[in-house]
């Protein structure tokens, strides 16, 4: 396949082309070289090994997290629906749900301020109607435990 | 009717009878998947490709499924990848950013540490200026950046680039064969 670039040149190219920072009808012109020049392709597969060697060389010795680590559900959850880019419902509910979150924590600041919450209360008299109950409930119903000592459950 | 066998060697060989099909093919992949604009396609297209030309190269169609279904479906997969890298340059989810769901296997850790340990013997036996190089290549920096930080000619970086490149790959093949470095 006849190109107007030599490989010579195109070979010279390649590192460019492969972290993305080449211009984009340099990139056009580059790859359709390598579509028909299988010469060519070798040269990109050891430019990829010597990027993928210096990349694996600057990766730091050990692990920065340890062990298990998960966000609260609650920040999991808004973040889910959040991530979906100008989606107004994804938003909206994102938002409800804070205000739900919120709404229950609210609820059960003032039910602990009341002349009635000076008393040690137990898991079985806190109000059915609570929104969040910390450590109250696993959260799956099979009884599984992942170690996640904040467990929420959300209650009807 | 060829073979695909066939098809696949004139594909690497860069035929352009058989490129022209196979790009179809990939162009009828793409469309199932995603509505792209026309200039979207033509990228897309090309990088498809590419990376399906490379993966040919490597031995990983393995004939399981007839060369056309395999194409398509690299595309639609290829397609996917790039809706979804797309979304998430716009958002980041806190999770993939901050959170290890779960523990690296042992012997994975173990032979990523072991992989990076080599890496960077291979990579602090060359000179300082190729380690430079590399390392603002390996940080996604383009050759007019590189040429502007480091006062050398474009020419002479890409030049540069490649004659390092060659002896680290000459080291690294020394290092794994248990020659000194």
């Amino acid at each position: 396949m006849s190109s107007y670039r030599t490989c010579a040149r195109n070979k010279l190219q390649l590192p460019w082309l492969l972290n993305g920072t080449l211009p984009p009808t340099e990139r056009r012109q580059l790859r359709e070289h390598l579509i028909g020049c299988p010469a060519c392709r070798v040269e990109m597969a050891k430019a990829r090994q010597a990027l993928e060697l210096f990349s694996a060389a600057a990766a730091p010795p050990f692990s920065t997290v340890s062990g298990e680590f998960r966000a609260s559900p609650s920040v999991t959850a808004v973040n889910r629906v959040a991530s979906r880019r100008g989606d107004f419902w994804a938003w909206a509910t994102a938002a409800a749900l804070l205000t739900f979150v919120a709404s229950g924590a609210l609820w059960q600041f003032r039910e602990g301020s009341s002349p009635r919450a000076a008393q040690p209360r137990s898991e079985e008299s806190r109000p059915a109607s609570s929104g969040i109950s910390h450590n109250a409930v696993p959260i799956f119903a099979d009884g599984f435990d992942d170690g996640d000592t904040r467990k929420w459950t959300l209650k009807s | 009717m060829r073979e695909d066998a066939e098809l696949v060697e004139l594909l690497r060989a860069g035929d352009a009878g058989v490129v022209l099909e196979v790009r179809g093919w990939i162009r009828s992949g793409l469309a199932r998947s995603h509505q792209w604009r026309w200039a979207e396609v033509e990228d897309l297209e090309q990088e498809v490709l590419l990376a399906l030309l490379e993966s040919l190269d490597a031995g990983r169609f393995k004939g399981e499924s007839r060369l056309e279904t395999y194409v398509r479906a690299f595309a639609r997969f290829k397609s996917t990848d790039r809706i979804r890298a797309a979304a998430r340059r716009a958002w980041v989810d806190l999770e993939d950013e901050v959170l290890v769901s779960d523990a690296p296997n042992p012997l994975e850790e173990f032979s990523q540490r072991e992989a990076a340990a080599i890496a960077r013997q291979v990579v602090e036996s060359l000179p300082e200026p190729c380690r430079v190089l590399w390392r603002m290549i390996a940080q996604g920096l383009s050759y007019r950046e590189m040429s502007r930080l480091t006062g050398l000619a474009e020419g002479a970086i890409r030049v540069r680039a490649h004659r390092c490149r060659q002896r680290a790959l000459e080291a690294r093949r020394r290092r794994l064969s248990g020659d000194p470095l």
